[in-house]
């Protein structure tokens, strides 16, 4: 038997001292230029009552990603896709974040559905001074949470005064009176509407008050809208904007339609997505109007949309929904200039940023660009008129599009937020 | 005629809401309290029997019988069917989950950890077997129709139907609890249930029924609810709050607090925000915290204060009496 020296411990200890040297170096000593990919970090509810649009945005981020990826990656490295369910608690959401930044070392930080969730993220952009690129609405984009944005924060989604530009731009063109009312559920979001109309109501002279022309629903306990209906057949509105979402507008649809309400005041919804009138029946829609972001059947009209459309049937039997083509369109935007401009890690972000601000980009609607004060993203925003059942051509197509508004006048000014300057400029 | 400054047509439309809510709390309510009268179980999983309930009514309707039958008749045919699946339903889990832990130390709160667990997994299953988006449920064209009309507001025929089925309904358990065989054995058992099984009476199968009972009444309520709301795998999440509300406030264990609380509570729900509307608070609340717009949004808080009043005055509820039918 032979000996076990001193010579062999130091030996045997010096290669396991290696070894761990090895495991706890940190990442760029252990992956080489090249192999190491671009980690795409992403976080949204795929667990809860939006879970169908969350899962949209995973599958509109993955086909960004296998595009890019397929057309050479950024700076010849793959991006990888490294996705968390928060199902939809907002604790989880900063601790999987902090996952993904802390133990994952991802360059780039993305995803969320509801405004509790964005807020989140959006601060721990600024305090990370990561990227954040936000898939659904901007709120913050009004004038009280436009100073709270961090200047990492991007989306190709819409704000609120968008939606309402729209549909008060539809209703000034079509003449359809003056008095507006509307129904509101009572959380922040809808809440972000009021400056809105108290802004759109001047600029198209429509009677609108916020003390008197507003009904707002209990949230989330109360899914009955009827008990406004009194105070709305009261009001005589010529126009009823509901501002609400999901399974909620869903129970507004069906409850309108059963009292009778759309043949008293002509209905507009704030915002839709294909997945709602899904869940409604075919036809429940007709005779109602809607804003969208965008819409599937502009697949009729832009190849990135009937591409994105191809896709989604192919893989999910569906059309993409608005949630699925933004986050398409604000991840592709931010790889392709990652890539173009060879600036995707998180010390790069500032420099990125500021190539970001005022970049045209058209993916899979009209051309967009993204505002250099508030990272508001100026695009078309839709309008949308509910199809008969019998008029319906498939299963999908319960709006059509019947217009759009575009343009920075759709969006309150820089001076009006109290910004001013490129948002990057702010550290 | 103005009442409080509130003008007579607008309080009848309120009324009549109320009276609308207040019968699907009853629907929603009377299984619950069936089922802890009797077996001293909470059962946290009602309101995802509710849900389900929704969901065997869109397939009954939508898949197997509309095609053959036409809407009318399979709402017709759902509205027999769904109760006796979810009346089946409710024994079988009874019998083979439930029924493990009676007898066992902390019998109750196991009860209360499986049926919230329940709670937890039913709603996944739904979304592996259904999807995940929700599922289109209408009212029959027969009962699309205005009946009459309280100044603008249309009184549809679907609401009233609510209302004379919820009639039916309860005269029907009325019947079932205070004339026939079954209902003397769960009064009996709810009184003392020593006694029954000393008696000889299987109390074991009595329980099962029971169980089943008050599930077939949560799944009826979910297939009457559904067209007026959006049937997905969450739609039972909040109902249950108001669900216990309303049996807090009636009294469980109650065959008839359920029946006033629920009409309480869909009042409370209904005339809450008439109250921002009334003279006395326009023109001297106005500008303050409990202003009109604060009475809009406020019957939740209205609720839990009325059922933490009754909690403290009188714990047991208006008409519960500790282990008896009224």
């Amino acid at each position: 038997m032979s000996q076990f020296t001193r010579r062999h411990f130091l030996k045997g200890a010096g290669l396991l001292g290696a070894a761990f040297a090895v495991q706890s170096a940190p990442p760029f000593l252990r992956e080489g230029r090249g192999a190491r990919p671009i980690k795409w970090g992403m976080i949204t509810p795929t667990t809860g009552p939006y879970a169908t649009e969350a899962f949209d945005q995973v599958e509109g981020v993955k086909i960004a990603i296998e595009d890019i990826n397929r057309e050479g990656g950024v700076d010849g490295r793959q991006v990888e896709l490294l996705f968390r369910d928060d199902q939809f608690k907002w604790d989880q959401t900063t601790t999987h974040a902090l996952d993904l930044l802390d133990n994952h070392r991802v360059d780039f930080i993305s995803g969320s559905m509801v405004g509790p969730e964005e807020v989140r993220l959006n601060e721990l952009s600024g305090k990370r001074k990561i990227i954040y690129a936000n898939y659904p609405q901007h709120i913050l984009s009004t004038p009280d949470t436009a100073k709270t944005m961090s200047p990492l924060f991007f989306t190709a989604n819409t704000t609120p005064y968008q939606l309402a530009g729209s549909a008060a731009t539809y209703i000034s063109q079509k003449k359809l009176g003056k008095r507006i009312h509307v129904l509101a559920d009572d959380y922040v979001w809808p809440k972000m509407f009021m400056p809105a109309w108290n802004a759109l109501s001047k600029k198209y002279s429509l009677e609108f008050s916020e003390a008197e022309s507003v009904s707002w629903v209990p949230f989330p306990t109360s899914l009955d809208y009827s008990a406004n209906f009194p105070k709305i057949l009261k009001a005589k509105p010529d126009v009823l904007y509901v501002i609400n979402w999901g399974a909620r507008q869903v129970a507004f649809v069906k409850q309108a339609l059963e009292a009778g309400l759309h043949k008293k005041a002509q209905i507009i919804l704030a915002n839709t997505d294909v997945t709602i009138p899904e869940a409604a029946g075919k036809g429940t829609y007709d005779g109602f109007f809607a804003s969208a972001m965008w819409h599937w059947t502009l697949g009729d009209r832009y190849p990135g949309a009937k591409r994105l459309n191809d896709k989604y049937l192919e893989r999910r039997k569906r059309p993409a929904s608005g949630y699925g083509a933004m986050a398409h369109d604000l991840t592709r935007v931010i790889l392709d200039t990652a890539r173009e401009t060879k600036l995707y890690q998180p010390k790069d972000h500032f420099k990125l940023a500021k190539a970001l601000e005022g970049r045209k980009f058209q993916y899979s609607k009209g051309e967009s660009w993204i505002r250099p004060c508030d990272h508001v993203c100026v695009s078309q925003v839709f309008f949308l008129a509910g199809v008969s059942e019998k008029a319906m051509k498939g299963d999908f197509d319960h709006l059509k599009v019947i217009g759009d508004v575009t343009g920075e006048q759709n969006e309150l000014g820089c001076e009006a937020k109290g910004v001013s300057g490129p948002a990057s400029s702010r550290v | 005629m103005p009442v409080g400054g509130v003008g007579l047509t607008e309080l009848l439309q309120h009324l009549f809401l109320g009276l609308v809510q207040g019968c699907f709390y009853v629907l929603l309510a009377l299984g619950l309290s069936i089922i802890f009268g009797l077996m001293g179980i909470i059962n946290f999983g009602h309101g995802v029997f509710y849900m389900f309930g929704a969901y065997v009514g869109y397939t009954v309707i939508a898949l197997v019988a509309a095609p053959v039958l036409g809407p009318n008749l399979a709402f017709v045919v759902a509205l027999g069917s769904v109760p006796l699946v979810m009346f089946c339903l409710g024994m079988v889990f009874e019998r083979f989950v439930m029924s493990r832990i009676y007898g066992t130390a902390n019998a109750r709160f196991a009860g209360v950890l499986l049926t919230f667990g329940l709670s937890i997994f039913l709603p996944d299953f739904v979304r592996m077997v259904w999807g995940r988006p929700g599922k289109p449920s209408r009212i029959p064209p027969m009962l699309e129709f205005s009946l009459l009309q309280i100044g603008a507001f249309d009184v549809s025929a679907y609401r009233t139907f609510v209302i004379v089925v919820t009639v039916v309904l309860v005269a029907l358990l009325w019947v079932i609890l205070f004339r026939t065989n079954l209902g003397m054995v769960i009064r009996a058992g709810t009184s003392n249930n020593t006694m029954v099984q000393v008696l000889g009476i299987n109390v074991s199968r009595v329980w099962t029924q029971t169980f089943g009972l008050g599930i077939a009444l949560a799944g009826f309520a979910g297939l009457m609810l559904s067209p007026l709301l959006a049937v997905d795998p969450t739609m039972g999440d909040l109902i249950l709050i108001q669900t216990f509300i309303v049996v807090v406030v009636g009294g469980m264990g109650s065959f008839i607090g359920p029946v006033i609380g629920g009409l309480i509570v869909g009042q409370l729900w209904a005339l809450t925000p008439l109250i921002g509307r009334t003279e006395f608070v326009v023109q001297y609340l106005s500008g303050t915290l409990i202003g009109p717009a604060f009475w809009e949004k406020a019957s939740d808080i209205l609720l839990f204060i009325v059922m933490s009043l009754i909690l403290l005055l009188r714990p047991r509820g208006l008409f519960g009496q500790e282990g008896a039918f009224d």
